[in-house]
């Protein structure tokens, strides 16, 4: 399996963001390897070839999971796989919810991180990062998942912080053909997919299409003592992808999914109006999710050196929640233009408009408001522009600029530059350089969003309910991000390959949670409380009643007042061993140190929350073996240091899988998951009111069957 | 006088522009040609090359003579290994007729698919002699080939027939191995 070889996709959009080598009219591809040779994407023979660039010369900290490694590994979510990625960590808070993150900041609301899916963006506004349960595809339909680590923002734009994961689609030419796929087992109760390719129009036009259907139901995760969570999930998804030509210059694609389906996680709520009541436990509410999306693409290629592009995205979302049912319509256009100038330049720049309608209702918990006032509606915009010029200096050195400018409904223009260097050293030995600035924009969330109820003082000594509101604040600035970076890879007599990288983050302008002194439940009393971590400093509570109060709430906002530097070290290593076992190992070592204002009533608490988040040590070994007569074992196992925000400590997984190749198209599998352990707490947070449950081991077949 | 130089003139501007004319077409057949591999046959080339490093013959081999057939488009790009040295040894890469003595001049043996040869004639030829031979087409290796290049969506695959391989007493390396699919 490749992990080598940039894909094209990368070279059709991010691969602007790095340092590439440029592939000239005469490479003749003899330099490369086999595992790049096989990746390697044939264009359309009159279509432009943009560079094809190898992940081995790539001056950007990048990692691909392949389709390979998602069959081989057994997992059945997206998020699962992006566990193998060094670098990230992905921690299961209840059976459908996720926290991913890169280069620290391991939160639900991991919004320094940019996701995309072919092209798509699936960062949630009004949550603040990704709602995993909805994003999905029929796994065998992708062709990879690239992830950069660190900021990929000159390109992608804000919120491409500390990393990028590009989630990419098979062409719709490659899934020829009917696949079934179906399966089940103790937590995978039952899957099935189905999907069929076909072709359509002449010959000239090289029409392909494909269709799939996908349904899972997924049992829950466990409580502490060991019944059962009732967070199960079930999802219904149908999508397509279809593409053309018109004439030899110009290609089409068109594509879509709608998916439907609910889950149930349990709740922790306060309620205003039942005051006597306390904190309730809701494990019986659903949470039925739907949506659907359309992706237009159009790319016109007069010649080799210069191709326009232009990709227009639909996405509707709506989401029943028991705190608040918010729908939200987003549209999204980009254009971008390639060109090859005086033969050393390869400049790519675009402008893009973002617009997103959101109406919500059933504000409970969570509430949207206009100054002060409750609101229904709202409408955002985003403008950009950027540009990139890849610079072969020599034939062994490469410098890659980039910029985007942009500009926001909450802070205005926004400039994030980045520089990026190469060199090529020998042909198997590559060492590069970047410097980058990255911002994450405020979303509506930390603008415009209320929470009340959900967030509860964990260590409180009170007898009464004790928890935190917390209200956007208009005026929160970006968070800033200057990033610099190291790499080293090295191809090793063609089976074994090392890659590291170091990186040194200093943020700016961080938010971070402030007491404020205006109440938000009805009919609340503000008192002064003293405040433990200042002492003797007051903070403002508010009750119902302070001679009998039911509850103490500390009402909270945010502001711009933190620093932090992290840094670390991130080691990847894929050695073939022989002909028929592969070892992939990776490790990564990350430190975090946050700065609070020196003479402020800032509390201690706030720098800890931002160390505490991330693990220091997070490592994989995963093993691949193909064995004689069709059979095939793989094992993964993987290690992440204790979580001390979340009160999790260190754990190691263990996921083994058998599979049989019983003719060329079918194959059969037994997979286990999180094995040889009863159940497993990986996270914890206060902050959404989700209840933390525990995974368990699981079991599951599946048959994949091609015809 | 003044007319001689003129038509004299004439005469080396027209000679010049049939010049500059006949220049510029074979600089055009020229860039055609190059430009007339496709990033496909380039692709197949180059993973050739690599898989000549990833090959052991039973026999001392000093010089690598790599056999081509038929008229194909991809002929061209092998013909670019021609020269190149692959673990210490020198590749030559030359034309042969499917009646020629392969197993005595030939190393490896490269039979495009859309060639129309007559691939039975030829196995039959180089029956378990080890001389290594590549295809492009399923059908290939049920024929008795034993590596095939194939074109799967936007991708070339590797297949291997393990059984056509052993037979001849090759042996293949790891790097070829870990990215092809075996067949038996």
């Amino acid at each position: 399996m490749s992990k080598r070889a940039l894909p094209s996709l990368l070279a059709a959009s991010i691969a602007l963001a790095t340092a590439v080598q440029a592939e000239t009219a005469d490479d003749d591809f003899f330099e490369y390897s086999l595992q790049e040779l096989i990746a390697l994407d044939i264009p359309d023979v009159t279509s432009v070839s943009r560079k094809q660039q190898r992940q081995m010369d790539s001056a950007a900290a990048i990692y691909v999971v392949t389709d390979e490694d998602i069959r081989r590994s057994g997992v059945t979510t997206i998020p699962d796989a992006l566990r193998m990625v060094p670098g990230l960590q992905v921690a299961k808070l209840n059976a459908n919810t996720w926290s991913v993150s890169s280069r620290g900041f391991n939160y639900v609301f991991a919004n320094k991180l940019l996701v995309l899916i072919d092209g798509r963006t699936i960062y949630s506004p009004m949550f603040s990062g990704v709602n995993w349960d909805v994003q999905d595809t029929m796994l065998e339909d992708i062709d990879r998942i690239e992830v950069i680590r660190g900021p990929g923002a000159a390109l992608w734009g804000s919120n491409a912080v500390n990393g990028v994961i590009n989630i990419i689609t098979k062409k719709a030419a490659d899934t020829q053909g009917s696949l079934i796929s179906a399966g089940g087992g103790s937590e995978e109760k039952a899957f099935g997919a189905y999907r069929y390719g076909g072709t359509f129009g002449s010959d000239r036009t090289e029409g392909f299409y494909r269709v799939y259907v996908k349904t899972f139901n997924r049992d829950g995760n466990a409580n502490a003592d060991g019944s059962d969570a009732r967070d199960d999930w079930k999802m219904d998804r149908a999508g397509f992808k279809a593409e053309w030509k018109t004439d030899d210059d110009t290609s089409w694609s068109f594509q879509g999914d709608i998916y439907e389906g609910t889950t149930r996680p349990a709740l922790m709520i306060f309620d205003e109006n039942q005051p006597a009541k306390g904190v309730q436990t809701f494990t019986d509410q659903d949470r039925d999710q739907k949506g659907g999306n359309l992706i237009g693409n159009w790319k016109f290629a007069p010649s080799d050196t210069s191709d326009y592009s232009i990709r227009a995205v639909y996405d509707n979302y709506q989401n029943f929640d028991y705190r608040i049912t918010e729908k939200r319509d987003t549209f999204e256009i980009e254009f971008q233009h390639y060109a090859k100038l005086w033969g050393s330049h390869d400049l790519v720049w675009g402008l893009s408009y973002r617009g997103t309608w959101y109406e919500v209702s059933d504000m409970r918990h969570i509430t949207l408001y206009d100054k002060n006032k409750m609101d229904k509606h709202r409408f955002d915009q985003l403008y950009s522009a950027f540009i990139q010029d890849d610079i072969t200096l020599t034939p062994d050195w490469t410098l890659t600029l980039s910029s985007r400018l942009e500009h926001n409904d909450y802070t205005g223009y926004e400039f994030q530059p980045n520089a990026r260097i190469a060199w090529k050293a020998t042909e198997n030995r590559t060492f590069w350089a970047a410097v980058s600035r990255a911002v994450k924009t405020p979303s509506v969330s930390e603008h415009a969003v209320e929470t009340k109820g959900i967030t509860f003082y964990r260590v409180g000594t009170l007898p009464i309910p004790t928890m935190f509101s917390i209200k956007g604040n208009d005026d929160v600035k970006s968070e800033k991000l200057t990033a610099f970076e190291l790499g080293y890879r090295e191809l090793f007599a063609d089976n074994l390959r090392i890659d590291i990288t170091g990186f040194y983050n200093e943020y700016k302008d961080l938010i971070q949670y402030i007491g404020s002194n205006q109440c938000v439940f009805n009919n609340a009393i503000a008192f002064p409380y003293p405040d433990t971590a200042n002492p003797p400093l007051t903070v403002t509570a508010c009750t119902n009643n302070p001679l009998n109060p039911a509850y103490l709430d500390f009402p909270t906002t945010f502001n711009n007042n933190l620093e932090a530097k992290t840094y670390g070290l991130e080691f990847a290593a894929d050695w073939q061993v022989n002909e028929w076992w592969k070892l992939q190992v990776n490790y990564s070592w990350l430190q975090v140190d946050a700065k609070r204002p020196k003479n402020g009533t800032i509390p201690q608490e706030n720098e800890n929350l931002i160390e505490d988040l991330s693990a220091h040590n997070v490592a994989n070994l995963r093993s691949s073996m193909n064995l004689p007569n069709g059979w095939y074992f793989d094992a993964w196992v993987r290690y992440i240091d204790n979580l001390k925000n979340a009160r999790v400590k260190a754990n190691t997984a263990l996921d083994l899988r058998i599979a049989k190749q019983i003719n060329e198209n079918i194959e059969v599998s037994l997979v286990g998951q999180n094995i040889f352990e009863n159940r497993r707490q990986e996270f914890t947070e206060s902050f959404t009111g989700i209840v933390p449950t525990q995974i368990e081991e699981s079991w599951y077949a599946q048959i994949r069957w091609q015809f | 006088m003044l007319t001689r130089p003129r038509t004299t003139h004439s005469v080396i501007h027209l000679a010049t522009a049939i010049a500059l004319v006949l220049i510029f077409a074979f600089l055009t057949f020229r860039a055609e040609a190059a430009t007339a591999i496709s990033k496909e046959e380039k692709i197949k080339a180059a993973m050739v090359f690599k898989i000549t490093q990833s090959i052991t013959w039973p026999q001392r081999i000093s010089n690598l003579s790599v056999c081509l057939m038929g008229d194909e488009n991809i002929n061209l790009a092998l013909k670019k290994m021609d020269g190149k040295l692959t673990e210490g040894r020198r590749i030559s890469v030359t034309h042969k007729k499917t009646s020629a003595p392969l197993h005595r001049l030939c190393d490896m043996l490269y039979i495009p698919h859309a060639s129309k040869l007559d691939l039975n004639a030829i196995m039959q030829r180089i029956g378990n002699y080890p001389l290594l031979t590549i295809g492009d087409s399923e059908q290939f290796l049920t024929q008795g080939g034993m590596i095939a290049l194939i074109r799967t969506g936007s991708k070339v695959t590797i297949t291997i027939n393990r059984k056509a391989v052993d037979q001849a007493n090759l042996k293949l390396g790891n790097a070829l191995l870990g990215v092809a699919r075996t067949i038996n």
